[in-house]
């Protein structure tokens, strides 16, 4: 996998544009637990990967080309799609666990992409990708705490942008899949 | 939302995203379990097979309906050539009675050796005129065999001629003829053939090995042909996954004294293994369900995937693809579905003539000896592999 195309796709699919609003909790830490938390889980998802596969008879190309394909469906909804409407504040002592944590941050779509890692750079390609992308969320959640109208557009059409940045690198996966040995 | 609701959407999303994955994309691949035994056994059944379908006169039932226990009656040089190679293959790592038939094949098939091109090539069993490379590379190949047989040069003045009559149908581009024209002597240009290219540069390149010197030039001009500028100038996409390559290039990579693999050859090899290596992980995950069908559609002939691991074993002899472990999974896997679809004889003892369908690759009731011919060829290289290693 090439480095390039898998941070694309974690910071496409994980798309801080889009998922502010769904991480409807008030402190930075409890955004920042979750994203570690997460980060964690794809390394752990990248790490057993082999095994995984293995045991499902799946080979690593293969399941890039799963990944990829998941991924161009992600990009082209987020292309189209509004995002979610503003949820009502968690206060939870957990809620980094959920909602943070599960479902907004780990997603079964680069769960796949995760499980394909097929060596020790691979697995380093989605650490990465997952870290910029999670880093990413944290840092434009905090720094847009408190919006106006026009920087809600903005938002809107850098959400729609990382869709489109999704669906290219999607299709590389990919193709990267299928003209793999 | 509440929590309860959000976690239950996202749970929701996992199963119906990892479901759809696991259903429809990524299926699992099965490849089997591979063991010198069951390879062992598998040739010996492929083997038997040609000889409990070969005719008196060395012919054998190419097209067999076996539902029916019906010879659908056609025959052609290609195959049948091929056929011959593969148990001359067979032959030379001691399977019993694979050379009796094919020397049989062999007799048959000389019976229809005629003059062309500076050479001699092999007519049509009806002969129209027009004569198909692929059949005169093929048998030369199996020639090529035979002689490693018994270290005989008996064949030597027929091997070189075979080799004549193919060169002559090389343009300069390295472009190879489908057919030659016996009526104006010449190759037809406007033809050409998926196969018969790399059949007639395996061929080629195979006598550069044996007799050194005249053959390098045409062989290095048809590879780099078909490394640069094949799939573009004879419309073929997407490009040909061919297996005949592959043997050629292993071949070329023995050649005494320097390898004839420069960087463009290397990275051509490279992209036959990575085309051979996308099907068989496609073809893998086909089962013959009503599922499997529906969304991988029928399973690939015998011919199809002992091609796919004829190339992905040959490729092992490219020295900068040799260490691929990868590779050498793929090459078992297709191995491992090549066992699995073979017809046991309990399977065959369904069918009206089980000595017929014993031993074969049978798809939609029907077997051709191509079928037969790629399977074993890939077994027999794989089993080479496999009791080396």
């Amino acid at each position: 996998m090439t480095v390039l195309a898998v941070v694309v796709a974690f910071v496409g699919a994980t798309n801080p544009f889009r998922r502010r609003t769904a991480l409807s909790v008030p402190h930075i830490r409890t955004v920042a637990g979750g994203a570690v938390a997460a980060l964690a889980s794809y390394a752990l998802l990248a790490i057993a990967g082999a095994n995984v596969r293995d045991t499902l008879d799946v080979s690593a190309p293969n399941a890039r080309i799963a990944g990829g394909l998941v991924l161009v469906v992600v990009g082209l909804h987020a292309l189209v799609t509004p995002p979610t409407a503003p949820m009502l504040m968690d206060h939870a002592a957990r809620a980094w666990l959920n909602p943070v944590w599960f479902p907004v941050l780990m997603r079964p779509d680069l769960a796949v992409v995760a499980l394909a890692a097929q060596d020790a750079g691979g697995v380093a390609s989605v650490v990465v990708g997952a870290a910029v992308a999670l880093g990413a969320t944290v840092c434009w959640w905090n720094a847009r705490r408190g919006s106006t109208a026009t920087v809600t557009r903005v938002e809107r059409a850098l959400g729609a942008m990382s869709g489109v940045a999704l669906v290219v690198a999607a299709v590389r996966l990919l193709l990267d899949g299928v003209f793999a040995v | 939302m509440t929590r309860r609701q959000r976690l239950c959407g996202g749970l929701a999303t996992w199963l119906l995203t990892l479901g759809a994955v696991r259903l429809v994309i990524a299926q699992p691949e099965h490849c089997g379990t591979v063991s010198v035994e069951r390879l062992d056994h598998a040739i010996d059944e492929a083997v038997g097979w040609a000889s409990r379908t070969q005719g008196a006169d060395g012919r054998f039932i190419y097209r067999y309906d076996a539902r029916a226990d019906a010879d659908l009656g056609f025959y052609e040089f290609v195959r049948h050539a091929g056929l011959t190679m593969a148990l001359y293959q067979a032959a030379g790592t001691g399977v019993d009675g694979a050379r009796t038939v094919a020397e049989k094949a062999d007799t048959y098939a000389r019976a229809h050796l005629v003059a062309a091109g500076g050479g001699q090539a092999l007519a049509p069993v009806v002969d129209d005129g027009q004569y198909d490379i692929g059949a005169t590379a093929l048998f030369l190949n199996a020639l090529l065999y035979r002689r490693a047989l018994g270290d005989t040069a008996d064949d030597d003045t027929l091997l070189v001629d075979l080799g004549r009559f193919l060169v002559a149908n090389v343009a300069p581009s390295g472009a190879v003829a489908a057919y030659w024209d016996a009526r104006a002597a010449a190759p037809i240009t406007s033809t050409s053939s998926p196969f018969y290219t790399g059949e007639a540069l395996w061929a080629i390149a195979r006598l550069e090995r044996l007799f050194p010197g005249a053959w390098r030039d045409p062989a290095l001009r048809i590879a780099r042909y078909l490394a640069t500028t094949r799939d573009d100038a004879e419309g073929r996409w997407p490009d040909v996954p061919d297996h005949w390559a592959a043997y050629a290039l292993a071949e070329m990579a023995r050649w005494p004294a320097t390898s004839g693999l420069d960087d463009t050859l290397v990275a051509y090899a490279r992209h036959i293994g990575a085309l051979e290596s996308m099907q068989i992980r496609y073809e893998s995950q086909r089962t013959g369900t009503w599922f499997s069908r529906a969304t991988r559609g029928q399973t690939g002939l015998g011919a199809g995937v002992g091609a796919l691991a004829e190339a992905l074993m040959s490729l092992r002899s490219v020295p900068a693809l040799a260490g691929d472990q990868v590779l050498r999974r793929r090459a078992e896997c297709a191995a491992g579905v090549l066992l699995h679809r073979q017809t046991s004889p309990t399977v065959a003892a369904r069918y009206p003539n089980p000595a017929r369908a014993r031993g074969a690759w049978i798809r939609n009731g029907i077997t051709q000896i191509d079928d037969q011919q790629h399977a074993l060829s890939a077994l027999l290289l794989l089993r080479d592999l496999e009791a080396t290693s």
